[in-house]
């Protein structure tokens, strides 16, 4: 069911739908007919402009000012904001842009971070000491400079003294464009712990410290809340980045004496051990669920350094339960903490020498009475360096990354697609700005139970690098306007997609307002409804327009996709609409064989200053003219391109090696291609996510071609394009 | 027209006459093309399609006529065609291209034949400039324009603007020009 009574609605303010509601209401309209004048509100907000230092690759980061995002509490379950960037000036070097966005209570799955450097502050000067030194700061951003006389391993550790601020440390060259190390990854969003940065001091060359604090709990708990300690030191056990990995052979590896031990409920056992080894592992099984305190105290005197105690699923390399969090970096105190043990599986336990020697006192207690009617078995620390098992850390994992479940390191996002939290961008289609749908899946960004993103304050870092080959000017800074749209909705199940169509150029018009050429184009849009209606996205309103001047017919012969210039003037052929997608139909490209595109994934919004975007398509046989196959190849490239233009991506690449974030959208890897000319081709990712509209390559015959209703969406996909802003 | 069909005889016959594996092969072979025409985005690259083998151009040129109900797989096998330098794939290309048949299929051949011979195509060019001065040839001129004007070669260029004052299309006279525009901004020069 079409209905179009709201159409015209959707970009009115609140009153005009409240008023629109008690019209239709009065009307005697049924519900069913205006479920759709849901709370939808779509506004423009004016971030401002920034000021985007541009780089080149060798040197691909220059900080951005950190701009400030709010998601509002009434975003509502299809509601998003999707944010805009355009720089002031046309650019004449081919750039690559990337928005990254942070969640600002809680950096702990994205690799952004969004860094306020208005202004750099230095508020003094940290002593290069091997004992280590600290520095009390107060403030949301501070910055250190740090002279190194040796060439060494080091490790920087940022503490914050009070629970309710985030903060995070940066470990840049002296001037500041480049991040060596970071703590950004940190899992749980707090300062609670330490957060430890390893880097690469050499000597004569200078290290800026950048603290900055990211929670957003300063307005609300007030600025003196904002403490933190800088400690340096010299970390003799953990001098490499795999330094605390578990892998470690050799000398590293200390096996536990002592026999095995039964610990009944109610009862504990105490191990005394030494960390001169940096790392001892203990390993448990657990018949029953089981409550068990741990308990972990230095005993050497005097106190120095700082255990760790893990404990860790070897099945899942789930972390259970750590002491990571004690604040003093030490553990002078007795460091404990309770965790609920799972039925059947086994859990390794190890002590990690942090920093420091010494002996301890490890103490196990079985405390929960409910559940274990067996004893709680402690066996003995592996006696074979090579039994050690790879549980936890891969190579490429460090300390700092170790509690996220698939310890997975993030890098900085800047050249990946697929990372969850950003998005690049490359300008060649010279449009000049990019835009950024929040939330762009339903997998990693955080949305509450009810799938809804969570409010709150949010981060977004704009960077921008030149393409290969551009001549650089190192001092060039580009001024971008930022702007985010807000659409507020709340029905994720049901959402319209209005259409403009155009047709360019008098041979399209006269194939497609023949009267079999209307019928085509009423076939490809019936079949791209039922495509769509597994996600529930209809079609609503499309409107036909024909362009048949003489700038239209120039433009429609063997169009130039990569030229701005051209998709300049397509606009200025049309009226733009807000909330209304923009598809061409030209007779050609210029680049051979193409038959569609999407302008941005997802395309960007039609919004006031901005250049907006499109889906263009070329018709190559007058549609008419076409044949079943041609049609229905035509009907599944709209289709897909309106798929990208409402921010999905493919999810699986050519190359079976990259894939989109979802999680319900089959992979076709590597692994299945048999014929390995490296491609995963359709006929060899069957049942593989083939089938998907969204798969990178079209059937290799015409049976499957025609075979439409096998085209499928997943829900996650169904997701990311009911929040976009086109679908209302 | 006579030369093309001859040599499609040629391609039918050498493609009949092959032994049983070898034509398992070439289904083969056809397959691993057919991806290349099918991708939603195409960026392959000139080893993408070099690795089909020397084979690859026999079938491609076969495909070419074969497929016919979707122009877009012919567009991009009329391309693939340009990464083969071989006299029968040249042959071929400029039989549609000196032919009169389709538009869009000559002024991919025209594409592909300036890529695969650079400079040495601008005397077929400036033929078919002179022979293609029809109203309807419009779209083919503004191709052979575009070309020249791509290849940046002063005789090529001195062609364009001696052309631009006889073209009776305003669409190819606008077009060129801005072509022309674009590259004079890039380059800094302009044609004498």
């Amino acid at each position: 069911m079409r209905k179009l009574a709201t159409k015209s609605l959707l970009s009115a303010p609140v009153a005009v739908i409240s008023l629109s509601l008690a019209i239709l209401l009065a009307c005697g309209q049924s519900f069913d007919d205006i479920r759709e004048l849901r709370t939808l509100v779509v506004s423009v907000l004016d971030l401002g402009e920034f000021e985007l230092a541009s780089s080149t690759f060798e040197q691909p980061l220059r900080l951005s000012p950190q701009v400030a995002l709010n998601f509002p509490s009434d975003l509502g379950s299809a509601g998003s904001v999707t944010l805009l960037m355009q720089p002031t000036e046309s650019l004449t070097q081919e750039h690559l842009f990337t928005v990254e966005v942070e969640q600002e209570s809680n950096n702990s799955a994205s690799g952004a971070q969004a860094l306020p450097t208005t202004t750099v502050q230095v508020d003094g000067n940290i002593s290069d000491s091997d004992a280590g030194s600290t520095v009390d700061g107060s403030t949301a951003e501070d910055f250190f400079s740090l002279s190194h006389g040796t060439t060494e391993s080091r490790v920087a550790m940022l503490t914050s003294q009070l629970t309710t601020a985030d903060f995070e440390l940066l470990v840049l060259d002296a001037p500041g464009t480049t991040v060596l190390a970071d703590s950004r990854s940190d899992e749980d969003g707090s300062s609670n712990e330490s957060e430890l940065v390893e880097y690469a001091a050499v000597a004569g060359e200078t290290r800026l410290f950048a603290i900055d604090k990211v929670s957003s709990d300063s307005i609300d708990v007030g600025y003196h809340l904002s403490h933190w300690q800088l400690v340096m030191e010299v970390e003799p056990n953990d001098t490499t980045a795999t330094a605390q990995s578990l892998n470690a052979t050799g000398d590293l590896f200390h096996a536990i004496d002592g026999a095995a031990a039964a610990v009944d409920v109610g009862s504990s056992v105490s191990i005394e051990g030494d960390s001169k080894t940096v790392e001892d592992f203990y390993r448990v099984t657990v018949p029953r669920n089981a409550l068990v305190a741990f308990a972990l105290q230095m005993t050497s005197k005097p106190l120095l350094g700082d255990l760790d105690l893990y404990v860790v699923r070897s099945d899942t390399n789930e972390l259970l339960g750590s002491s990571t969090i004690d604040q003093s970096s030490s553990s002078a105190n007795v460091e404990s903490f309770t965790v609920l043990l799972p039925a059947d599986v086994e859990v390794f336990i190890f002590v990690d020498a942090v920093s420091g020697l010494s002996d301890y006192l490890l103490g196990i207690q079985v405390i929960s009475e409910a559940f274990v009617t067996k004893p709680l078995l402690l066996l003995s620390g592996f006696e074979d360096p090579d039994e050690v098992p790879l549980f936890a850390l891969s190579s490429e994992c460090t300390s700092a990354s170790f509690a996220s479940a698939d310890c997975k390191v993030q890098d900085n996002g800047l050249f990946s697609k697929l990372n969850e939290f950003s998005n690049v961008l490359n300008q060649s289609v010279g449009l000049d700005a990019l835009s950024l749908l929040l939330p762009n899946n339903d997998v990693s960004f955080p949305l509450d139970d009810d799938k809804i993103v969570v409010a709150g304050d949010y981060g977004a870092l704009f960077s921008g690098v030149y393409l290969d080959n551009a001549t650089v000017d190192s001092e060039h800074t580009l001024t971008s306007e930022v702007k985010a749209l807000v659409k507020k909705d709340n029905d994720i199940n049901f959402g319209l997609l209005n259409i403009n169509l155009y047709f360019v150029g008098n041979t399209v018009v006269d194939a497609a307002t023949s009267e079999s050429g209307v019928q085509r184009v009423d076939e490809i849009l019936a079949g791209i409804d039922t495509i769509y209606a597994q996600v529930g996205i209809e079609l609503g309103e499309v409107k036909r327009f024909n362009l048949t001047t003489a700038a239209a017919d120039s433009l429609g012969i063997d169009f130039e996709l990569t030229d701005a210039e051209s998709i300049t003037l397509l606009f200025e052929n049309i009226q733009r609409e807000e909330g209304v997608m923009n598809i061409f139909l030209v007779e050609s490209f210029s680049i051979p064989g193409v038959v569609g595109l999407s302008l941005g994934i997802p395309g960007l919004p039609v919004v006031e200053g901005f250049p907006t975007s499109a889906a263009i398509f070329a018709m190559l046989t007058p549609i008419d003219q076409q044949s079943g196959t041609e049609l229905n190849i035509l009907k599944r490239i709209i289709a897909h391109e309106i798929g990208h233009y409402l921010g999905l991506y493919h999810p699986t690449e050519s190359d079976g090696e990259e894939f989109d974030p979802l999680t319900d959208t089959a992979q076709c890897g590597t692994e299945n291609d048999a014929n390995g000319d490296g491609f995963v081709t359709h006929s060899e990712c069957t049942d593989k996510g083939a089938e998907n509209l969204m798969f990178w390559v079209l059937p290799d015959n015409n049976n499957d071609i025609n075979n439409i209703d096998g085209i499928t969406l997943s829900e996650q996909q169904g997701f990311v394009m009911q929040v976009n802003h086109y679908v209302r | 027209m006579l030369r093309r069909s001859l040599l499609l005889l040629l391609i039918i016959c050498s493609l009949l006459a092959v032994s049983p594996p070898l034509r398992s092969q070439s289904g083969d072979l056809r397959q691993r093309i057919m991806l290349l025409l099918t991708a939603y985005h195409p960026q392959f690259s000139a080893q993408d399609w070099q690795q089909l083998g020397e084979d690859a151009p026999l079938v491609m040129m076969a495909m070419v006529d074969e497929l016919v109900e979707v122009r877009s797989w012919q567009l991009r096998l009329l391309d693939g065609l340009k990464y083969f330098a071989q006299k029968e794939v040249i042959a071929f290309l400029e039989g549609i291209a000196d032919g009169t048949g389709d538009s869009l299929l000559r002024r991919q051949a025209v594409s592909s034949l300036v890529f695969m011979r650079g400079s040495e195509e601008i005397p077929r060019l400036q033929r078919l400039l002179s022979q293609a001065s029809s109203q309807n040839d419009w779209r083919l001129r503004a191709r052979i324009l575009q070309e020249l004007v791509d290849l940046g070669d002063e005789s090529g260029l001195r062609l364009v603007t001696q052309h631009l004052r006889q073209e009776s299309s305003a669409i190819v006279r606008s077009r060129t020009q801005r072509l022309l525009q674009q590259r004079f901004r890039r380059f800094g020069s302009s044609p004498r």
